[in-house]
């Protein structure tokens, strides 16, 4: 399923079973793009979108092997916090790092992000990949506002259905 | 919200819904389909209904039931609003590259100022 809107130019699509790949172009080149997304300094001013909430953690040991940790504070009070290891980082093309979600320690997927850059203009795809596909439909619903958390699964046939 | 993901989080409940997509279906054909017991197979559907999930219709002798739009339309919404969130912080990223480059401009740009002052 593709959700596309010219007003943001984002694309967002679930592929397979297990993955979810967010696509969207920048008009720049690709180094600012890769700046823009692995130094703390600039992390911290995009990650915690100010509708959702403020940014409390944001540490980026940019290196292979190295780790990282962001979090917010929710307009609702909640701490939300992620963290991970870098996986691969090729300067300016691609990075792969893995993300694990605090409460579920166990759970851990992983990102992979390619800037292929054309023009002066850079494509981003990020692609996530999940261990399963209930934990994959689950991370969809904690991006809700209204922090919708219930598990559940096997969604995105019927959600494919509505397309 | 919850209703329907608690409807469809059960195997047997998804794959009614994924037989439904091919159009009305009395409760017979569905468990000769998927091998389930009719008994069974009417309990899911009132589950699904209950959740909104399917609508029933009669048609001369039999009870058919299809997939009903509307909760079909939240689950839409769904993706929608994770899809929203990284519009939002690609967009905060948007902001940060263009103030990236305004300085690179800047540090580029030769520095006459200073041979101009003395």
């Amino acid at each position: 399923m593709t959700t596309a809107n010219a007003a943001d130019g984002i694309c967002v699509q679930l592929l397979g079973d297990c993955e979810i790949e967010i696509v969207r172009t920048f008009a720049a080149p690709a180094r600012f793009v890769f700046e823009a997304m692995s130094k703390p300094e600039y992390v911290r001013r995009w990650w915690a979108p100010r509708s959702r909430g403020e940014m409390t953690v944001c540490e980026i040991d940019f290196r292979v092997g190295g780790a990282w940790r962001f979090a917010m504070r929710t307009v609702s009070g909640m701490e939300v916090g992620f963290s991970g290891q870098y996986l691969e980082i090729e300067h300016g093309r691609r990075v792969a790092h893995t993300e694990i979600f605090d409460p579920f320690p166990d759970v851990i997927s992983v990102v992979t992000t390619t800037l292929v850059e054309e023009d002066d203009v850079t494509r981003f795809t990020s692609i996530v990949r999940y261990p399963s596909k209930a934990v994959r439909d689950q991370v969809i619903a904690t991006g809700m506002e209204h922090g919708m958390r219930e598990s559940h699964k096997q969604l995105d046939e019927v959600v494919k259905s509505l397309v | 919200m919850l209703a329907t993901f608690t409807a469809l989080a059960e195997p047997n409940r998804l794959r009614i819904v994924e037989l439904l997509r091919e159009g009305p279906q009395p409760v017979g054909e569905i468990g000769a389909r998927l091998g389930v017991r009719q008994p069974q197979v009417s309990k899911h559907l009132q589950t699904l209904y209950a959740a909104g999930l399917v609508d029933v219709r009669a048609d001369a002798q039999r009870r058919l039931y299809e997939l009903a739009p509307g909760a079909f339309r939240e689950l839409d919404a769904w993706l929608g609003d994770y899809r929203t969130l990284w519009a939002e912080r690609l967009r905060g990223m948007d902001a940060v590259i263009t103030e990236l480059r305004k300085q690179e401009a800047k540090e580029k740009r030769p520095r006459h100022d200073h041979r101009k002052r003395r």
